[in-house]
């Protein structure tokens, strides 16, 4: 079953098309990376499964939930970790938390459960009763990540969702995502660092300038990309056409 | 200290100021060399109006006036440095405090000196209309009354008082986050609360330091006391004024020259205070003492509340107390008041009559809705994309967006009825009147507001934050304002005019008027707030 489904999605700002023409799925239990330059219209794609840009045309569900008609519907069943946590930076951590349970409509005791078991994992148990605005970018990125996961979500939204952890905690986020995928949550995932891509996700869509330019496990991109044995990031800087790094390091005479 | 670091820096700061919450194409209007037209007419036109007022003046009245003209050379220095420091202080709490931690500047080779300089200079640019008004006026007025001999001193202090007014912003700047950090961290809701007292004495302060009352009865204690506080630093300028008026050249030179030893004091005392508290860190700070989270938020309703309204509304709530560039709003009722109620104050009850406590009556209702329910979406900032995230319906995200509005709106409302009836009694029976249509004004006032924020949301957070667009303001100001005139004009015709129209006629249309008002005006929320959460736009 598709967890995820967007069809024929393309949405313009202006004069400028994000996203064209884009089919994306993702089953239940699969975790699929989303991997492209930036401005490649990554962060747009995810926001429209989110439902909080509208397509200019296509179809996006959620579980079978049109997210179009039902958005409220099918953010009940999203976890969602944007690429900067811009978080209500006056609230302690405690507060947003309770806030984004309610909305949920997440019981206290399963809250408390809930938020302590994972801002422990996270090593921000010490800090829940601190306003925000003191927090760094990755204390800020362990809160919203925990904000995210709080409700059990069926389906998570993360872009660059692991930007500014530490090592540790990037890798309990890693392996808690796997665990997640293992009992059935859908995972559309987006990073900039291609070896995370290689090692978490089942199928990979290297996006550029709004289309997809290929889709599928890393295997099967070596053999589109005609490159056997080689790192994702060659078959990424083949496909995406910016393998010519070398020349311009180069020409930059630093 | 380089200057053309000083310059350069300045420059850019100026150019901050000036563009401060400002996004796209840089024009002629936020170009630094627009403050040059600015202050040139801001020279000119006081120096032709006056020139010509003041030559209807029959000499016999120049006599009399004589004393009033040397009480605003002797006045104006300090009233600059009031001036120029009220300004800098409105505009840095303004500023969220986020941006002062993350100004280049911090990590940028600049010494506290130069930063001191080039920060106080910009600040004395962005003002300098001020300092070029008071010139345009002290000329004419020194011409027709014989102070020529006194005027270069006078503009020479006003420039020496304006600067020393930046550079006590600059020391306060410097203090203010150490100090507010610190309160924070050992204090916890109490530094939170002592803080937003704090600031909104500031802005009341402010504006009762720029009221025309208020300012008048200022410049006469200066003028007459400056002889005898000769002592207070700040006071130097106006009594090197006071002597040089009265040909005493030793005194004005030692006042002129302690006063400019004063202002390199302060700039010493700026430069130390900057290269302490060089960088300020964020802190974390803590609301409580324990470490262990106790889930607050109820799942259950209460009080016709579903939990998701009450969420919204204290987070709201929490927004205005504890955010440093939200401060002004709470204090901006109260800001409000006080020009209608001073008049009324220093004139006789009996002639300020009946009128002035309705029209506040109306205005309050209306400003203090219209103002926080327009705000209500774009203060959220960037965080605006938790409110997408999650699972808020349209019909929870109005009413608890709106409830605080409507509680404060409330609180306005009634306490400057109470006062009206105080000063100026019209009876219960239309006291009540009025608070039927004052309700209406809260209730359509608020939904139409945030229809209007919904629509027009600025989510620039920094410098003068608006949160909402100008074109948002406008509009929101004159139809929230035609508005506030239907669903007032029933109990206006009664109340005010002198055919008495009887209550029992003008309540129930006022009724009739303020039910459809609010039906429309829901409907144009909902709508907004439908397409808002359908369509991020941060």
């Amino acid at each position: 079953m598709d967890a995820m489904r967007a069809e024929s999605v393309s949405k313009s700002f202006g004069m400028v098309r994000a996203v064209i023409d884009l089919n994306l799925t993702v089953g239940s239990g699969e975790i699929v990376g989303l991997l492209g330059p930036n401005g490649s219209g990554k962060s747009t794609t995810m926001k429209v499964m989110m439902g909080i840009l509208r397509p200019d045309s296509g179809k996006v569900s959620v579980y079978d939930v049109d997210v179009l008609k039902r958005p409220v519907d099918a953010r009940r069943m999203i976890g969602h970790v944007p690429e900067t946590p811009y978080i209500y930076e006056y609230l302690t951590a405690a507060e947003y938390l309770d806030f984004v349970g309610v909305a949920y409509g997440i019981k206290p005791e399963d809250r408390k459960q809930r938020v302590e078991e994972l801002l422990q994992a996270l090593q921000m148990g010490e800090h829940v009763n601190e306003v925000m605005s003191g927090f760094s970018q990755g204390m800020k990125q362990k809160v919203a990540i925990t904000a995210a996961l709080l409700h059990r979500p069926k389906a998570l939204i993360l872009d660059e969702s692991l930007n500014g952890l530490d090592p540790r905690s990037a890798r309990i986020v890693k392996e808690l995502l796997h665990r997640l995928a293992r009992e059935g949550v859908a995972i559309l995932f987006s990073t900039h660092v291609l070896e995370i891509a290689e090692a978490m996700c089942d199928r990979v869509m290297i996006m550029n300038e709004g289309s997809a330019l290929a889709e599928g496990s890393v295997q099967e991109l070596r053999s589109l990309a005609g490159l056997p044995g080689s790192s994702l990031e060659e078959i990424f800087l083949k496909l995406t056409g910016s393998e010519d790094t070398e020349q311009i390091v180069e020409a930059l005479r630093l | 200290m380089r200057p053309s670091i000083v310059v350069s820096l300045s420059s850019v700061l100026f150019k901050s100021y000036l563009r401060a919450g400002r996004t796209g194409n840089v024009d002629t209007w936020t170009q630094p060399t627009i403050i040059l037209f600015a202050d040139l007419l801001a020279l000119v036109a006081p120096i032709v109006l006056l020139q010509y007022a003041l030559q209807s003046i029959p000499n016999a009245f120049t006599y009399i006036l004589a004393p009033m003209v040397q009480q605003v050379f002797v006045g104006l220095p300090i009233l600059l440095t009031a001036a120029v420091m009220m300004a800098g202080i409105m505009f840095e709490l303004g500023q969220s405090a986020g941006l002062s931690s993350s100004e280049a500047v911090n990590w940028l080779p600049i010494s506290p000196r130069e930063y001191v300089m080039a920060s106080a200079a910009s600040i004395c640019t962005a003002y300098s209309p001020l300092l070029a008004v008071s010139v345009g006026v002290t000329l004419p007025l020194a011409l027709k009354f014989d102070l020529m001999y006194a005027w270069p001193l006078s503009v020479a202090l006003s420039i020496l008082a304006f600067l020393q007014g930046a550079l006590i912003v600059e020391i306060l700047r410097a203090g203010m986050n150490r100090v507010s950090s610190t309160v924070y961290r050992r204090r916890g809701r109490f530094g939170v609360i002592s803080r937003l007292a704090l600031i909104t004495f500031i802005f009341v302060a402010i504006q009762l330091a720029f009221n025309p009352y208020i300012l008048y009865y200022a410049l006469d204690a200066i003028a007459s006391s400056a002889d005898y506080a000769w002592f207070v630093p700040m006071v130097w300028p106006s009594v090197a004024m006071v002597d040089q008026i009265r040909f005493g050249i030793l005194p004005a030179a030692l006042f002129s020259a302690l006063s400019v030893a004063f202002a390199s004091l302060m700039f010493d005392l700026a430069s130390r205070l900057r290269a302490m508290y060089w960088s300020p860190t964020p802190m974390n700070i803590m609301i409580k003492s324990s470490a262990d989270y106790v889930p607050a938020a109820e799942t259950r309703s209460k009080f016709g509340l579903s939990p998701l309204e009450a969420a919204i509304a204290l987070k709201e709530l929490r927004s205005l107390v504890r955010r440093k560039d939200m401060a002004r709003f709470i204090a901006v009722p109260i800001m409000m008041v006080i020009p209608f109620i001073l008049p009324t104050v220093f004139s006789s009850a009996e002639s300020s009559g009946g009128s002035p406590g309705f029209f506040l009556m109306a205005f309050v209702p209306f400003a203090v809705t219209l103002m926080l329910s327009t705000i209500a979406v774009g203060q959220e900032g960037k965080a605006v994309v938790n409110v997408y995230m999650l699972p808020i319906p349209a019909a929870e995200f109005i009413k608890g967006k709106l409830l605080l509005t409507w509680i404060i709106s409330g609180i306005s409302t009634v306490g400057i009825v109470a006062v009206s009836e105080i000063v100026t009694p019209i009876g219960i029976e239309d006291i009540a009147a009025v608070m039927v249509a004052c309700a209406f004004v809260i209730l359509a006032g608020g939904f139409f507001g945030l229809g209007i924020g919904a629509r027009h949301p600025d989510f620039t957070l920094g410098s003068r934050s608006r949160y909402v667009t100008l074109e948002g303001f406008i509009m929101g100001l004159f139809i929230g304002g035609a508005m506030t005139l239907a669903i007032f004009v029933p109990v206006a015709l009664h109340l005010l005019s002198p055919l008495r129209f009887g209550i029992l006629t003008m309540l129930p249309i006022t009724a009739v008027i303020g039910s459809s008002l609010t039906y429309i005006a829901y409907r144009y929320c909902e709508k907004g707030v439908v397409d808002f959460l359908a369509n991020f736009r941060a």
